[in-house]
């Protein structure tokens, strides 16, 4: 009975994020994109916009409620992992299908209009974008020292500790913090939180390093606030996957300690680790609506003298749907996302094309897992 | 500075990252020692290939303008750097055309002469202040 309650929490928790996510996507994203299509500025507030804008909201405001009472009667009947697992991937459906609904309105719109006739294909670059001394784009990444020294000290422990061991070791603690799972003592057994500790402090960095080397793709109508704007985001976001790293690792070493019957599990531990992990939720939750895709929604002074290059971009082209960069010329592996918050592949790149591969894999395994935790 | 890279110009990437780098220079704006982003950052920037970057640093450093260091990357050399017979050579070549064409549309030596040296005293400018 607790564990569905539990599971509710979360289902419910998770709804309210993606409801906002999905109703201020226009609002979240970058300026001058509208639903993955380059609308120039003075297109933008136009009558016919604002309309499209407003069917959207309405569009994904009812398909939501349909899609979270079948869904939470569905939760109710069967609390099931399984359920809520696909219930999320449905939810993405829903998503994209009122996406893409929007996006050829506004494509056919832009065609219609005739919107490209003044537009150029020009780039703008700073070559100083990542040289400001006192204003660092990103933070140090010395942060990632702490996970590192963890890591090792969590394998040497390990292996100090080993021969003492007893034969069995806790494995699993449940909700309260008490052992609801054991293993036979073995190498594997002691090194695996290290190992996947490893593999997430790794993840973090890669989110770092990409957070760092992303396109610039400054606003010509405003380059300096552009500048400032997207130096934000990313010192957020860079702090976030720091910050992400270091707790990850500071949570499987009270873990590791566990296993090693170094430390005996309180619950109030477990009460503190949930509220951090339910903090981690609030503040991606926030940072996204609050600093917007590249810093959109961050109010800096803006220099109305600053430099101004007027010029109407046009590189829809290289925009799948609006929102999957491909772009074989360009060799930049990240990319700010067009739509939405974060960032995503130039999916023309060798590597994205591996990276996808074992996500597709990943995605399959988890609806395959689901289906059988279902039917079991 | 700032690069103003136009995909749809009839003049090459490379060509237009060049002159614009010189102009950079010349303008103040980049001065010795500054440091240029690396090719695979200024490629992945502005979204074209390695080579083409590649292309423009080579032959800013086969005209002096910038060194290519091992640790620091393309950094600003000094200017004024030296008049070759060569490059003088290659300048008359150039202007034979550029002055070919404003003859053909009837420009006066004069006027002509005015334009070149008020884009000189512009740089002159620059270059006291």
């Amino acid at each position: 009975m607790n564990e569905s309650i539990g599971l509710f929490a979360i289902t419910l928790f998770m709804l309210i994020t993606v409801f906002f996510t999905g109703y201020f996507l226009q609002e979240t994203s970058r300026k001058g994109v509208f639903f993955g299509v380059r609308v120039p500025a003075a297109y933008m507030g136009s009558e016919e916009v604002k309309g499209i804008l407003r069917r959207y909201k309405k569009s994904f405001l009812i398909s939501f409620i349909i899609y979270a009472v079948i869904y939470l009667a569905l939760m109710c009947m069967y609390p099931n992992p399984g359920v809520m697992i696909i219930g999320i991937l449905a939810f993405i459906i829903v998503l994209n299908v009122n996406y893409y609904k929007t996006h050829k309105e506004i494509k056919l719109l832009k065609g219609r209009e005739n919107w490209v006739k003044d537009s150029k294909n020009v780039i703008i670059v700073d070559t100083e974008f990542r040289k400001s001394k006192d204003k660092k784009m990103v933070v140090s990444k010395w942060w990632f020292i702490i996970p590192v020294v963890l890591i090792i000290f969590n394998v040497i422990i390990a292996l100090v500790r080993y021969p003492n061991l007893p034969d069995v070791l806790p494995r699993h603690w449940n909700g309260k913090g008490v052992v609801d799972g054991w293993s036979n003592k073995s190498y594997l057994l002691v090194l695996a939180l290290p190992i996947v500790e490893t593999l997430l402090t790794g993840i973090m960095f890669g989110m770092y390093t990409a957070i760092g080397r992303a396109k610039q793709d400054l606003d010509s109508e405003n380059i300096e606030a552009s500048k400032e704007r997207s130096r934000r985001f990313r010192r957020f976001w860079s702090a976030f996957a720091a910050g992400m790293a270091c707790f990850i690792a500071a949570d499987f070493t009270m873990l590791q300690l566990n296993t090693l019957a170094i430390l005996k599990t309180s619950p109030t531990f477990m009460i503190v680790s949930y509220v951090f992990e339910f903090g981690i939720v609030i503040v991606v939750v926030i940072g996204s609506l609050l600093i917007g895709q590249g810093g959109s929604r961050i109010k800096v002074i803006e220099n109305k003298n600053g430099e101004k290059i007027a010029i109407n971009r046009d590189d829809d082209k290289y925009w799948k749907l609006g929102d999957f960069y491909y772009n074989p010329d360009d060799p930049a592996l990240f990319v700010e996302k067009r739509v939405g918050i974060g960032w995503d592949f130039n999916y023309a790149r060798p590597a994205a094309k591996i990276i996808m591969g074992f996500i597709a894999i990943l995605i399959i395994g988890v609806i395959v897992l689901a289906i059988a935790m279902i039917t079991k | 500075m700032l690069l103003k890279i136009d995909f749809e110009s009839e003049v090459p990437i490379y060509l237009q990252l060049k002159n614009q780098i010189i102009e950079g220079i010349a303008q103040k704006e980049l001065v010795e020692n500054d440091s240029l982003p690396s090719v695979r950052q200024l490629a992945e920037d502005i979204g074209i290939n390695m080579h083409t970057v590649n292309k423009a640093y080579n032959m800013l450093k086969d005209d002096g303008f910038i060194k290519l260091d091992r640790r620091k990357g393309a950094v600003i050399s000094r200017v004024p750097c030296r008049v070759t017979e060569e490059y003088k050579n290659k300048l008359q070549d150039e202007m034979k055309a550029v002055i070919a064409e404003a003859y053909c549309k009837g420009m006066k030596e004069e006027e002509f002469k005015e334009i070149c040296s008020s884009i000189f005293k512009e740089y002159e400018r620059r270059t006291e202040s």
